[in-house]
């Protein structure tokens, strides 16, 4: 039987390096796709955005919104953009934190507990008392899940609103308002129980095999958990965590609703409202939201792929690596 | 000497008797390679043995200590066994010599830069110099293993385990880690071997046992198993993998 050469299936991953077989040259004859070679996502990319843009302008020749107003009230949107990301930074960066162990006692919850560490006893509790207490652990994170994901963040969002508004109303903490840190908690809250469940996913994908190895190496379940499947479920998880964190940015516009001017807030209240340029305004969230979510997810997929480990992580495995990484 | 010693060792898995009391000894030096049909046992026997899985009943002694009790750390038995598994089980996201370097670092508290040098000098040892930086995924499946046998090595064992260290290779490859497990035990390492490669069980071993549903049929030299075996079970399964 003659060899053939299967052309690959177009991907949209972005192929810095033309994919080649781990060992020998790469396959000759082959036909290149538009989604192959180095920088050519780009092109596709790029003329998605010139197509907008050129909508944008053609939309703007006909009359139907003022472009001069635009770019006049865009720089105007500079601070509460600056509200919106700070609220989804901070937000996302502490609901990470309240996630881990979430997530921990979520993946590694009653059905695996009593499999894999109950000789290991860890935090020094033995038998009934931790079995107790990881079931009520595990029940609370289920619980907790399961009402962030099964309620609209609006209600979530305005259900923290009152409680502040009617415990503490006049609260004002480094220089920002009750309604500020009502927003924040809410939002904190929302995007701890999803990146929960997408730690818990990467936690679980974990082989369990590499756990094996580092028990048979003597290590604790801790050093494992922290040596072995922490850093590799993270790796797992970039591609969902980035999704949740442009959701996040999403879900802060509805942050408006409880007074706070960010960047929904300021476009719908001041450009369309007290302008009354309601068209304007849409185009000026358009652009912002768009540009911060693109640099974003860009970024993310640059650190992604600099730090890429061949074998692990959501990137094709079997792309060759940078020559600085390759072994010395 | 023994280093490892079994003692009536039971386990089961809901109603399957996976092992029925089981004795072994190994003595300090010495390469006991354990046969057996699939399913007889081989592996449950290590994995109780590292403790891995924790045993119904029974004792294991490392080096006259018994380690499955209740007031021995498994972690510090563990570490004092080294274990090759069937699948490699490298950390994918550490290179060759991070791999080795975890154990040193975290179980033996080395200092990272003593830890390097003797992660480099053992991962030398199985001729694997060129290869201190490269990811799992990068390496061959001989050269996994021998990384994988380099970690557990650099742990300063009493024993080394080895769980079917070949029968996930590729032909090409076996030969290389065979020959890293023989200059093993020609350098006087205790080692328990399950395989099924008849010439580094004929060359290396100095007893081989035969295992069937549980149990341990059968004991002896690799001449005597081989060529002279007494059980009608050992007789049948020899008679099937020599051929």
């Amino acid at each position: 039987m003659t060899a053939t050469v299967q052309p690959p299936l177009p991907d949209d991953l972005d192929r810095s390096v033309p994919p080649a077989p781990p060992d020998g040259p790469r396959a000759p004859g082959r036909i290149r796709t538009a989604f192959e070679g180095p920088g050519r996502p780009w092109i596709l990319g790029a003329a998605t955005l010139a197509g907008g843009a050129a909508a944008f302008f053609l939309m703007g020749a006909i009359g139907l919104f003022n472009i001069p107003f635009i770019l006049r009230e865009l720089p105007q949107g500079l601070g509460p953009a600056e509200t919106s990301l700070g609220l989804t930074m901070l937000a996302f960066a502490f609901g990470f934190f309240l996630a881990q162990p979430l997530a921990i006692v979520r993946a590694f919850g009653p059905a695996r507990w009593s499999r894999t560490v109950t000789a290991t006893s860890p935090l020094g509790l033995k038998g009934r008392a931790a079995n107790v207490l990881v079931r009520a652990a595990y029940g609370v994170a289920t619980g907790y899940v399961a009402i962030i994901r099964g309620t609209p963040a609006l209600v979530q969002i305005l259900l923290v609103y009152y409680v502040f508004l009617f415990t503490e109303p006049t609260l004002v903490l480094f220089g920002e308002s009750s309604a500020f840190w009502a927003g924040l908690v809410a939002l904190t809250i929302n995007t701890t129980g999803y990146q929960a469940e997408a730690l818990r996913g990467g936690f679980q994908s974990v082989d369990r095999t590499q756990v094996d190895a580092g028990r048979s190496l003597g290590m604790s379940t801790v050093q494992i958990f922290g040596r072995v499947t922490l850093p590799q479920g993270l790796r797992l998880v970039t591609l969902p965590l980035a999704n949740e964190w442009i959701s996040t940015f999403k879900t802060s516009t509805l942050l408006s609703y409880i007074t706070i001017l960010e960047l929904f807030g300021w476009a719908r209240s001041s450009v369309a409202y007290y302008l009354g340029r309601p068209l304007e305004a849409f185009v000026i969230l358009t652009i912002f939201y768009l540009a911060i979510n693109i640099t974003v997810s860009r970024s993310i997929t640059y650190i992604e792929k600099r730090r890429r480990i061949p074998g692990l992580g959501s990137l094709a495995p079997e792309l060759p690596l940078r020559p600085a990484r390759r072994a010395a | 000497m023994t280093v490892l010693r079994v003692r009536a060792l039971n386990k089961s898995f809901g109603d399957l008797h996976v092992l029925h009391d089981v004795d072994l000894d190994v003595e300090k030096g010495e390469v006991l390679c354990i046969i057996g049909p699939s399913g007889s046992g081989k592996s449950t026997l290590l994995r109780c043995t590292n403790l891995l899985i924790p045993p119904d009943s029974g004792e294991v002694f490392l080096d006259g200590v018994r380690v499955n009790d209740p007031a021995v750390r498994p972690e510090w038995v563990r570490q004092q066994i080294g274990t090759v598994f069937q699948s490699f089980n490298l950390f994918t996201h550490l290179t060759a010599v991070r791999n080795v370097m975890l154990g040193l670092v975290h179980v033996k508290k080395m200092d990272r830069k003593s830890a390097r040098v003797k992660a480099v000098l053992e991962l030398e040892r199985v001729g694997l110099k060129d290869k201190l930086d490269a990811y799992p995924a990068q390496l061959s499946g001989g050269q996994q293993q021998r990384v994988a046998i380099a970690r557990a090595l650099a742990m300063d064992p009493k024993v080394m385990l080895f769980d079917e260290p070949t029968s996930a290779l590729d032909p090409e490859f076996i030969h290389e880690v065979l020959d890293a497990m023989g200059q093993l035990a020609r350098d006087g390492m205790t080692m328990v071997v399950v395989s099924h490669e008849m010439g580094f069980a004929r060359e290396a071993a100095h007893a081989i046992a035969f295992m069937d549903h549980g149990r341990i049929l059968e004991q002896g030299t690799p001449e005597e198993i081989f060529d002279r075996p007494g059980h009608e079970r050992t007789k049948a399964f020899v008679g099937k993998i020599l051929r």
